[in-house]
């Protein structure tokens, strides 16, 4: 019997203009893991993860070639663009909140997606805030300016906008590059906590990121998916020769 | 129901990308009836009037019963003398203050002058003509003679309007010079002055003569101003005196201004024509900005 | 090689010395700009709320309460005016003009009201003096002129009539003073008189009028030559009533000042006869009078003195009363709203247009030929001159589609005309919005639309305003096309067709109609007030938002 898959992709090729970006990538993500794209800078890993919600849809100069499924379906076929955008999420790589409220940054998802009440949205802010733990911290401020928070509140902040989507799919694209090592150990902590309810798919420079949180892991090069594995397996025992140098470093 | 909310979702986001257009084609349709509407009121004129003749005599008696004439050369050469005399006072001080903004000054001096070029930009022209009435005829009254209201008074009124159009221009543009060529510039051991003038000012050329050609369009397009100094007098200047800047002089605009509340039939027919040539000046100096800026990029600033 | 050093270093400070007078002269070009500003702001804004103007006057520039009435102090009046009336004194002048109907508003105190001339009868001796000596033979009372038989009368009228003047004895002037509707006013009604001679033109000359300190020279005989004065050549006689003449106390107190002296060279006279006499005997004679006598007897031989009159110009009563006559009397409180209206509406016409637009060009628009030629006319429409704007609005608006000259003709065209600068300003905002929130809120699955109002909108408000007060700043300055659209009635507008006169009309028509360079002032001082504050709001708008993106 074939295993079912969160997400797959076959085949997947991506062009900008003329260069082509990704070569058939072939990927299986499972349910509720926390999956780590690893590989040197520029070699594929974050335009893919952007593949996987329709992010380059907004780039005009992208042609796409391949299928993606979601929960077996062709997300660029059969599914809204929107719909999809509201099961997959997506935390970018600094934080971002709208310079407006705390409340109505967490706020602005179920808003748009046609949530009104005011009592639904409290309990589904407050519920969201506290599973991106940071509550404690917000909780006596939601109605002053996001900006004024720290670098590693925002980014919870904004894992909490995602959530308050409620989505069953979190894209992260180094979701921690630009904070401090505490707020790193939070949000690593953080992610922890959601890949029981949410499938996380992660983006990261940092090996020992990886390794300490994902449970599979996809190398990159050049646009090709060179190996994936248990995370396990890829950085004990990697099958390409490419992979064990870059793991032992010796791409930089 | 999913797919329903789905297809009323992308009618609702069509349409609005629809009212967004429109929205953004209103300033479009603008420019094209103004021209039909123009061209349309003005061109019958021309079923009586040979264009030459319009273009080219002196003769401006519209509303004579008989032997009515329908010449505006005058106020073509009142518009052109205005014009030209502004720039040549206006172009050299506001370049030199571009220069200075962009260059030389620093901390508060270069805000107040940043300001003060602002609040100029924002003065209305009835107030400039205000001014020029009370104070800049009667100086040059006591200097030149006559009424002190003359194509002089008018250009000096027009250069100080112009000056905030120049400066700011030229300021932007000369800014946008890459700072590597005044880098470069300097370690050849050139003064900060050389550099300005043989670096800068070159490599701004392009911004420096679109705020030249800004000017001369907002100077031939200016209305009550100058009409408040500049006389008024349907006659060819005097070249004689003093080049004729202590004529009065009428301007195109002038001459659609004046007689526009009572004219009818051909008369009012005449002065739209009149509108027609203002409007063809305007518009050959509007396409050169595009051209010119298309290049460089300074559009944004205008 | 040590000649090519020197060259060169010759070279260097010739270059450096071009450099700094390079520098000057753009200092000078700086200097000037801020200079004119400064000028011309001042210039208008103190003409605006101060009055300063020299007007000349057939009476000497002081007079007090008690009024002469010949040269002769047997019979004194005092002229009373109802407490309505925003005036402190009259010149003589005046005074004949409101009785004999000549003048019959107080346009004199900028007040839209109708003079009501009160007089005593002739039964009293008073009365009877001030029809022989003021209005004189020719002249008559107006029609509407009312009669009183006495001072008691008198006071009780004019207390109660609004707009009233009237006269009574000098010994009543306590009971006057005592109530509070009617007010005790300084009549100017000492003149100058001088032999035909000193206005005669020679050499291209002719005295026009007195200064007040040549007056007060000649008097107290500093001045000896008509040419000292702006005069022909000749010498000057004064002419003076004995000092203890009351007329000769009153000259010297309203013309000269108490420390000054009267000239010890002149001519001395008790008596009205002789003083025209001796003047009429002597070339260059100057003597002084009452106003009402020579103005009834020698009209042509009244000298002409100026006035620096110093009145506050632009006051509360200026913005808040209605206009009347032209803009001659009253104030702009209509046209102040009226343009209040024309700014509403263009505000509520053209931001949705410009914001519309400048979000289809940032967020919708791709770079096709289209979008290409929208924006090009678009530019293009920036650079129209109003006039053609107006002419435009006036065959379309007016004419075609029959909106009339009112305030929907005049907003249309001026929300046509602030349109590019609404929408660069807008366009320019909606940039600087940082792409990340966008991708955010797709990526939260939110559509291009709702991205468009929840976030970027918001984000880039304080540029939108700025686009919006800018183009405040223009509709309110803008006259040419406004006076062919949108008209120029100066009474409110009623509805979106009434001919509305905004105050850049106004003004343009005060200062062109030649109907008050004052009022002008003041108008353009309320437009600069507005166009300083619309650029102070733009410019802290802008300020905030770049502290915003940089943060």
């Amino acid at each position: 019997m074939k295993k079912n898959y969160k997400i797959r992709t076959e085949k997947l090729n991506l062009f900008y203009g003329d260069v082509q970006a990704l070569v058939d990538i072939n990927m299986n993500v499972e349910y509720n893991r926390i999956t780590a794209l690893i590989g040197p800078s520029g070699c594929g890993k974050s335009t893919y993860l952007r593949t996987l919600n329709r992010m380059n849809d907004l780039i005009a100069s992208v042609k796409i070639d391949g299928t993606v499924y979601y929960d077996d379906t062709d997300i660029y076929k059969d599914y809204d663009v929107i719909e999809l955008r509201k099961r997959i999420g997506m935390v970018f790589q600094k934080p971002n909140p709208f310079p407006m409220s705390v409340y109505d940054n967490v706020a602005y998802g179920p808003r748009v997606h046609g949530i009104r009440k005011k009592e639904e949205l409290d309990s589904i802010v407050e519920k969201s805030i506290k599973a991106a733990a940071v509550w404690d911290e917000v909780a006596d401020r939601l109605h002053q300016p996001a900006l004024g928070l720290s670098g590693g509140q925002q980014q919870r902040l904004c894992i909490a906008r995602v959530l308050a989507v409620e989505p069953d799919v979190i894209l992260m694209d180094e979701p921690t590059s630009a904070l401090d090592p505490i707020s790193t150990a939070k949000i690593e902590d953080l992610l922890d906590q959601l890949k029981k309810k949410y499938t996380i798919i992660i983006v990261t420079h940092n090996m020992q990121q990886a390794g300490r949180i994902s449970d599979y892991t996809g190398f990159f090069l050049n646009g090709i998916l060179i190996e994936m594995g248990t995370t396990k397996d890829i950085f004990f025992n990697p099958q390409d020769k490419r992979t064990e140098d870059y793991i032992s470093g010796r791409f930089g | 129901m999913n797919l329903d909310r789905k297809k009323i979702r992308k009618y609702y986001e069509q349409s609005i990308k629809y009212l967004l257009l429109v929205c953004a084609g209103v300033g479009a349709a603008a420019v094209l009836f103004i021209t039909f509407f123009i061209f349309q009121s003005g061109a019958p004129l021309f079923g009586q009037v040979s264009p030459i003749e319009f273009l080219f005599s002196t003769h401006w008696e519209p509303s004579a019963e008989v032997d009515p004439g329908f010449g505006i050369l005058p106020f073509i050469t009142g518009s052109i003398i205005v014009t030209t005399l502004a720039l040549l006072i206006g172009v050299p001080v506001g370049i030199a203050c571009a220069i200075y903004l962009a260059e030389i000054a620093k901390g508060r001096f270069a805000e107040i002058l940043r300001r003060v070029v602002e609040v100029l930009a924002g003065i209305p022209s009835v107030v400039f003509g205000l001014f020029g009435m009370t104070v800049i005829c009667p100086i040059v009254r006591d200097v030149l003679g006559g009424t002190g209201y003359n194509a002089l008074s008018g250009s000096i009124i027009l250069a100080i309007m112009i000056l905030p159009t120049i400066i700011s221009i030229s300021e932007i543009s000369i800014r946008t010079v890459p700072h590597g060529y005044k880098v470069a510039s300097f370690g050849l051991g050139a003064t900060h002055w050389q550099t300005i003038t043989k670096v800068l000012l070159p490599a701004a050329r392009s911004g420096i003569i679109a705020a030249i050609i800004l000017g001369t369009g907002r100077a031939i397009g200016e209305t009550m101003a100058v009409y408040m100094v500049a006389g008024n007098t349907p006659l060819m200047p005097n070249f004689g005196e003093w080049l004729g800047l202590t004529s009065s002089v009428r301007t195109l605009t002038m001459n659609i201004i004046t007689d526009m509340s009572y004219a009818s039939g051909m008369h009012r027919t005449a002065l739209f024509t009149t509108s027609i040539v203002l409007f063809i000046f305007i518009m050959t100096l509007n396409v050169l900005i595009q051209f010119i800026t298309r290049k460089t990029k300074i559009h944004e600033a205008t | 090689m040590k000649q090519r050093k020197a060259k060169i270093l010759q070279y260097t400070k010739k270059a450096r010395r071009a450099q700094k007078t390079a520098k000057t002269v753009l200092w000078l070009a700086a200097g000037v700009t801020i200079v004119i500003l400064v000028w011309i702001i001042g210039y208008v804004v103190y003409n605006g709320f101060v009055s300063d103007l020299h007007r000349e006057y057939p009476v000497i520039a002081k007079g007090g309460p008690e009024v002469i009435l010949d040269w002769q102090a047997e019979q004194t009046l005092v002229f009373i005016v109802n407490n309505s009336v925003r005036i402190e004194e009259l010149s003589a002048q005046d005074i004949i003009d409101f009785y004999c109907g000549e003048v019959r508003d107080w346009v004199i105190a900028k007040q839209d009201l109708k003079v009501k001339t009160f007089a005593l009868d002739m039964t009293a001796s008073l009365g009877k003096a001030f029809s022989e000596k003021v209005l004189g033979k020719h002249l008559s009372y107006n029609s509407n002129n009312r009669f009183v038989e006495n001072d008691e009368e008198m006071i009780k009228k004019v207390a109660a009539t609004i707009g009233a003047i009237g006269f009574i004895n000098p010994e009543k002037m306590e009971r006057a003073r005592n109530n509070p509707k009617v007010k005790i006013i300084n009549v100017r009604a000492i003149a100058l008189v001088a032999h035909p001679a000193v206005f005669e033109i020679r050499n291209q000359k002719k005295l026009r009028y007195l200064k007040e300190e040549d007056m007060r020279a000649i008097f107290s005989g500093n001045a000896h030559n008509w040419q000292e004065v702006n005069g022909i050549d000749l010498h000057i006689v004064p002419v003076l009533f004995n000092e203890d003449l009351a007329i000769a106390k009153q000259f010297k107190q309203f013309a000269l000042g108490d420390d000054k002296r009267f000239s010890l060279n002149a001519v001395h006279v008790d008596n009205q006869t002789d003083l025209m006499s001796v003047i009429n005997r002597n070339e260059g004679a100057v003597g002084f009078t009452s106003y009402f006598y020579l103005k009834n007897h020698f009209p042509d031989q009244i000298v002409k003195v100026e006035r620096r009159e110093v009145t506050p110009n632009l006051t509360l009563s200026y913005l808040i009363e209605e206009p009347k006559k032209f803009g001659k009397v009253g104030g702009v409180s209509t046209i102040i709203l009226n343009t209040v209206f024309m700014i509403l509406l263009t505000v509520i016409m053209a931001t949705p247009l410009g914001v519309g637009a400048a979000i289809f060009f940032t967020e919708y628009a791709g770079e096709g030929r289209l979008v290409r030629s929208l924006r090009f006319f678009t530019e293009t429409l920036a650079g129209i001159p109003s006039i053609i704007f107006g002419l435009f609005g006036m065959l379309v608006f007016v004419d075609f589609l029959g909106l009339k000259f009112g305030l929907l003709s005049g907003t249309l065209t001026i929300t046509l005309m602030v349109l590019p600068t609404i929408i660069r300003t807008a366009e320019e905002s909606l940039k600087s919005v940082p792409r990340a929130y966008r991708e955010e809120s797709f990526a939260l699955g939110a559509t291009r639309w709702q991205t468009v109002c929840g976030v970027i909108i918001p984000t880039a408000v304080p540029g939108i305003l700025t686009g919006v007060i800018l183009a405040i700043g223009r509709a309110v300055g803008e006259t040419a096309a406004v006076i062919l659209t949108l008209g120029n009635s100066p009474t409110l507008a009623r509805n979106l067709f009434s001919s509305a006169r905004v105050l850049s009309v106004h003004l343009y028509l005060l200062a062109t109609e030649g109907i008050s360079f004052e009022r002008a002032f003041a108008t353009g001082t309320i437009l600069i007030v507005i166009i300083l504050i619309v650029n102070t709001v733009a410019t802290q708008l802008i300020k905030k938002m770049n502290k915003m993106h940089k943060a």
